[in-house]
């Protein structure tokens, strides 16, 4: 009946996969395509000013995958959509750089925004059932997105929308194309978004929780897909998500977010297998896992921050159980910078703690499954 | 589809027939004596009589249904005081009062209310949704709230008084009157300006607060910011993606406002001294003309089924999630 | 853990003689099929979705049942079922020993106050016009559970209990975060001291440290006051953590049921193995050994008009023909192990292998 689909791949994300990738970054070593710096973004509203976005700091180069992990709120997505410069210059305040591909997008008019977005750098979401126009076909839609950076012919971008739908998985490109997106499973309306999204070729593509709103089993699916279409198109990923597990299968490098600022920043082996900043660690506790043995978690203390105000100092420090190692009311008063505190010089966390990494090693890791 | 319609077409006709019925019971049957109105105060009891002879008031009330039906297919002949008058099908009774047939007074007057309406509907619906489009995407600047203010100010103020001011300092409008659109459409068009004017004025306030309301709500979706990701122009994300979505609650508001329209612009046709339907029924009432009445109430109700039916219908183009098969 | 829950003293099977045989809960080939209204005016294309579709299961006292699946599998449905919120289209549903599938809602008060339910939205559950005093008191008022005067008391006491500040009774909803308000739900479902608690996905809407502070709390009730749980949910992790036994369901029925450990380690259904090797896995980075990979191919079909035969066949790569002819029922696998696949033995010497 059914094709076996029992792929005999051995576990974890294929070796293989990241080698190519590291190729793919060579190419471009010691050059990020994307580079964000000291980037401020805020909203003035009746309460007051929410500084959703802190002095964040962080480079991708083309061929790699950064994931972006925090709670709701610590301003994930207020980052990322200012990447595609998608924030009303009227209603948000701005500082700080940010460059594609070598160009600054902070500060752009409107229009020249607004030419690069979609080519240079395309944007998939959470939510595809939103995130569709309800009255326009998909083929519509794609079309038009190729065609607001191409000067083709309406036959030309068909084709084009077609070969994209055949590209991310879609049985039956050319009917479908004249499909509307309720017609579509949730599954197809993602794969849809990517294909939207990839069909001007950009170098950036930026996931905001893409997986998010969708089963477990079509959640691996479309993890697979945006893998295999990176390896092919060589692309940068940025990708957003809360679930650290979903980190450890497509990262190669991880930005942990907490209140609007990167408290931790490192490659996706050792962040995840061995944290160097208490909230990262307190992540890791918080999740139960689907392998080991079951332990009681241990959850992280109180609430996330409210941003209209902020905590002083180390703004975790409310919740934080290492602050007390911290000599002084260090923690509470000084805002750590985000340095590298190991020998390990691509590593870096905003924490005050001497060392991290022998305090986790010596009273923390035991706890780790 | 298809089968949809032909359903609903008949569920349509029915809502026709009951209230057809309906109101011959309470027109018709009411403990009033409409033969005796009609016939005035120095009334014969041989004239009276006449009357209600000549209405059907003398027969049991399904006979008079059965009689009405019957002229709406094939017409009917009427004898009064010697007098035959022959109405044609579909004949909806014969005014004593004008001498006319109903069915011939409503042709008349019908053309007039549905030129001033859908004139009138022109006007307000361009000038309301861009204005709501404008307001909404200026949302909370002066421009914003300068426009719904407005908008506000005019629907307060009652409309005969927006008519009376449009009539009296738009005197640069060529003079109002109906001259028929066959004959000549510029005259046409010239006689309905102010009538067209007024209707879309005291309307388009209303028209700007729907639009801006659900334009405001369109232009908040995630679809919204998957377009403007694609890098299309904000026009476009305007008018292609937000128009198209914010228009369907509006075409359902449009088609009960028109409908109702329909069944006579009242005030603007007495403004403006053009016989339309309001008018027509107005006077019916006044005088008692019973077949007037009755007509103006079966075409009322016609419009209200087949503007029901058509919204629906425009529904599902509209929206292709409603759509069938 | 509670001592209650390991596998070693759970009773033996209902028919069994001696003492505590009757679970506390039973669902006997529970269905619930709705009928959706057709378009136009009298319904005419009316259809029926077969949201629940034959579904056995057991509760003992104590226990806490995992239920898992896709989106609109009727984890959801099962639960309204059991809170007899729905009234089930077939089957039966029997509280210690008692038939209330078809119970009028005057006969199943007692009963609801045994079997509670949290949801999964700690938005739109509470009202927000009622302060969390009124909301957690309305239980206890409508049950008759305390004396006038000792209401507020009580209040406090539930509040406290779920980690709560006890003065804040007078605050409202709004006032508080999801995971307090999910606190919140847990302290109403409380307020009567159920026996069984059906909590639906009460962490999904939850930021991950605040999902880790409830579930350590309803762990801690549960073990305090010996309640009973079907726990709803979608993801795997969340479930292994808490539950003693896990039901695996599939459009509307259960694929594969047994302990938490066999079904975590050796599961005998291919959905199970596909569904389990789907879920991004933290452990692998810590040396955790691989699983195997197995994609699946499409979504779910709808509940509308589900597959012949084996409801999963259309995405199965282990299918056969006798899959799209005959349903298979569920096969004991091992003690307390059932899988509804034909080949399910086997499959699961492939797994442990
Ligand atoms: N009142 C209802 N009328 C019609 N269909 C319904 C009704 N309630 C549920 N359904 C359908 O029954 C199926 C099962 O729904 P249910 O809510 O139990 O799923 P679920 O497993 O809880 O899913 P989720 O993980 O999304 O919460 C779905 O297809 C749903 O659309
Ligand atoms: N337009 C806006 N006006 C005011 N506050 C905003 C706006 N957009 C986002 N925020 C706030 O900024 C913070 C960060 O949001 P976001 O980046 O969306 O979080 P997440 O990390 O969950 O993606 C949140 O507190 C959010 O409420
Ligand atoms: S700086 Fe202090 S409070 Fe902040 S994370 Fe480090 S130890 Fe904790
Ligand atoms: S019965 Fe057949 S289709 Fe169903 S799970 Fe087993 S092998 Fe797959
Ligand atoms: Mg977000
Ligand atoms: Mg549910």
């Amino acid at each position: 009946m059914t094709e076996p689909q029992l792929l005999p791949t051995p576990g974890r994300r294929p070796e293989t996969v990241s080698r190519a990738r590291r190729v793919a970054g060579d190419r471009t070593e010691g050059q990020s395509y994307l580079e964000v710096k000291d980037l401020t973004v805020s909203f003035p509203t009746a309460d007051g000013l929410v500084g959703a976005v802190q002095g964040l700091s962080y480079s991708l180069p083309l061929g790699r995958t950064l994931a972006v992990v925090g709670e709701s709120g610590s301003g994930k997505s207020v980052s990322s959509m200012a990447i595609m410069g998608l924030h009303d210059p009227r209603s948000t305040r701005m500082t700080g750089s940010i460059t594609v591909g070598g160009e600054e997008i902070v500060g752009m008019t409107p229009t020249e925004l607004r030419k690069r977005r979609g080519a240079n750098a395309a944007m998939i979401f959470q939510d595809p059932q939103s995130s569709l126009h309800p009255y326009f076909t998909v083929g519509d839609q794609i079309i038009e997105a190729y065609r607001a950076h191409h000067r083709v012919s309406k036959r030309v971008a068909r084709d084009r929308a077609v070969d994209m739908l055949g590209r991310v998985g879609i049985p039956n490109p050319r009917r479908r194309l004249d499909d509307y997106p309720h017609q579509f499973s949730g599954g197809m309306r993602q794969r849809a978004m990517i294909a939207m999204a990839l069909v001007n070729d950009p170098k950036l593509l930026i996931a905001d929780e893409p997986t998010t709103a969708l089963d477990v089993t079509v959640q691996a699916q479309i993890l697979d897909l945006i893998m295999e279409l990176q390896q092919d198109f060589g692309s940068a990923v940025l990708f957003i998500t809360h679930d650290l597990g979903v980190v450890a299968e497509i990262a190669d490098d991880v930005l942990v977010m907490y209140g609007g600022r990167g408290v931790e920043y490192g490659r996706a082996e050792s962040i995840l297998g061995q944290p160097l900043h208490p909230y990262t660690w307190g992540l890791l506790e918080s999740i139960p896992a689907v392998s080991g043995e079951p332990a009681r978690l241990h959850p992280i203390p109180g609430t996330p921050p409210s941003l209209l105000a902020l905590p002083s100092g180390c703004s975790f420090h409310p919740r934080c159980e290492f602050a007390g190692r911290v000599p002084g009311a260090a923690c509470s008063v000084d805002l750590p910078d985000l340095v590298s505190r190991t020998e390990d010089t691509t590593r870096t966390s905003r924490c005050h703690l001497a060392d991290p990494a022998g305090i986790f090693a010596t009273d923390i890791l035991p706890r780790l499954p | 589809m298809l089968i949809y319609i032909l359903r609903r077409i008949a569920s349509a006709v029915s809502v026709v027939i009951v209230t057809l019925v309906a109101s011959f019971g309470l027109f018709f049957v009411a403990p009033t004596d409409p033969a005796g109105t009609i016939c005035g105060q120095r009334c014969t009891p041989e004239r009276h009589a006449d009357i209600s002879a000549s209405l059907n008031l003398d027969q049991p009330v399904a006979q008079q249904v059965g009689e009405y039906l019957k002229g709406l297919a094939v017409g009917r002949t009427y004898h009064s005081g010697g007098l035959t008058i022959e109405c044609d099908a579909p004949c909806l009774g014969y005014s004593y009062t004008l001498g006319q047939p109903v069915t011939k007074l409503i042709g008349q007057a019908l053309p007039v209310t549905v030129s001033i309406v859908l004139g009138g509907a022109v006007v307000y619906l361009i000038a309301g949704i861009l204005a709501g489009i404008i307001a909404a995407r200026r949302r909370g600047t002066y421009l914003d709230r300068l426009m719904v203010g407005t908008s506000l100010g005019i629907n307060a103020v009652p409309y005969f008084v927006v008519a009376l001011l449009v009539s009296l300092y738009a005197t640069f409008l060529p003079h109002a009157g109906y001259h028929p659109l066959l004959e000549n459409p510029f005259t046409w068009a010239a006689g309905l300006l102010a009538a067209w004017l007024t209707l879309g004025l005291a309307n388009s306030a209303s028209y700007t607060r729907y639009a801006r309301a659900s334009m405001i709500e369109t232009l908040g979706e995630d679809y919204i910011r998957t377009a403007r990701a694609k890098g299309i122009s904000e026009r476009r994300v305007v008018y292609r993606h937000g128009l198209r979505a914010a228009i369907t609650p509006i075409a359902t508001i449009f088609g009960l406002d028109l409908a109702f329209q329909l069944t006579g612009a009242i005030f603007t046709e007495a403004m403006f001294g053009l016989p339309g339907l309001g008018v027509l029924t107005l006077r019916a009432f006044n005088q008692y003309d019973l077949p007037v009445l009755m007509g103006g109430v079966l075409v009322g109700s016609v419009v209200l089924v087949v503007m029901n039916l058509l919204v629906d219908i425009l529904y599902t183009i509209l929206d292709p999630r409603v759509r069938l098969g | 853990m509670s001592t209650t829950t390991d596998t070693a003293i759970r009773p033996a099977p209902a028919d069994q003689p001696g003492g505590d045989g009757t679970p506390l809960l039973e669902l006997r080939d529970l269905q619930m099929h709705f009928t959706a209204r057709g378009d136009g005016w009298f319904g005419r294309n009316a259809h029926r979705i077969r949201a629940v579709d034959g579904v056995s299961l057991q509760l003992r006292a104590g226990e806490t049942l995992g239920l898992v699946g896709e989106s609109g599998c009727g984890k959801t449905t099962t639960g309204r079922l059991i809170t007899r919120l729905l009234e089930p289209t077939g089957g039966q549903v029997l509280y210690q020993g008692t038939d209330i599938t078809h119970l009028k809602e005057k006969d199943l008060r007692p009963y609801r106050r045994e079997l509670q339910l949290i949801f999964q939205d700690p938005y739109s559950s509470l009202n927000p016009r009622h302060t969390v005093g009124t909301i957690i008191g309305a239980p206890l008022r409508v049950h008759n559970l305390v004396p006038k005067g000792k209401e507020l008391d009580r209040v406090r006491e539930l509040l406290e209990v779920v980690g709560l500040n006890p003065e804040h009774y007078n605050r409202y909803p709004h006032e508080f975060s999801g995971g307090q308000r999910q606190r919140i739900g847990i302290a109403r479902a409380l307020a009567v001291q159920p026996k069984v608690i059906v909590a639906d996905e009460p962490v999904s809407a939850l930021d991950v440290s605040i999902q880790a502070q409830v579930m350590n709390l309803l762990e801690d009730l549960r073990k305090e006051f010996n309640i009973a749980f079907v726990f709803i949910a979608h993801d795997l992790g969340v479930v292994r953590h808490f539950c003693d036994r896990v039901a695996v369901m599939y459009l509307g029925r259960v694929a594969e049921i047994a302990d938490r450990d066999p079904l975590y380690g050796t599961p005998a259904h291919p959905y199970t193995q596909a569904l389990l090797s789907a879920v991004p896995d933290l452990g692998v980075v810590r040396g955790a050994a691989p699983k195997p990979r197995i994609r699946l191919a499409g979504d779910v079909p709808g509940p509308m008009d589900p597959p012949t035969g084996c409801r999963f066949r259309s995405r199965c790569w282990k299918a056969e023909e006798v899959c799209a002819t005959t349903t298979p029922p569920l096969l004991q696998v091992g003690a307390g192990h059932a899988a509804a696949c034909h080949f399910a033995g086997s499959l699961q010497e492939e797994a442990a292998a």
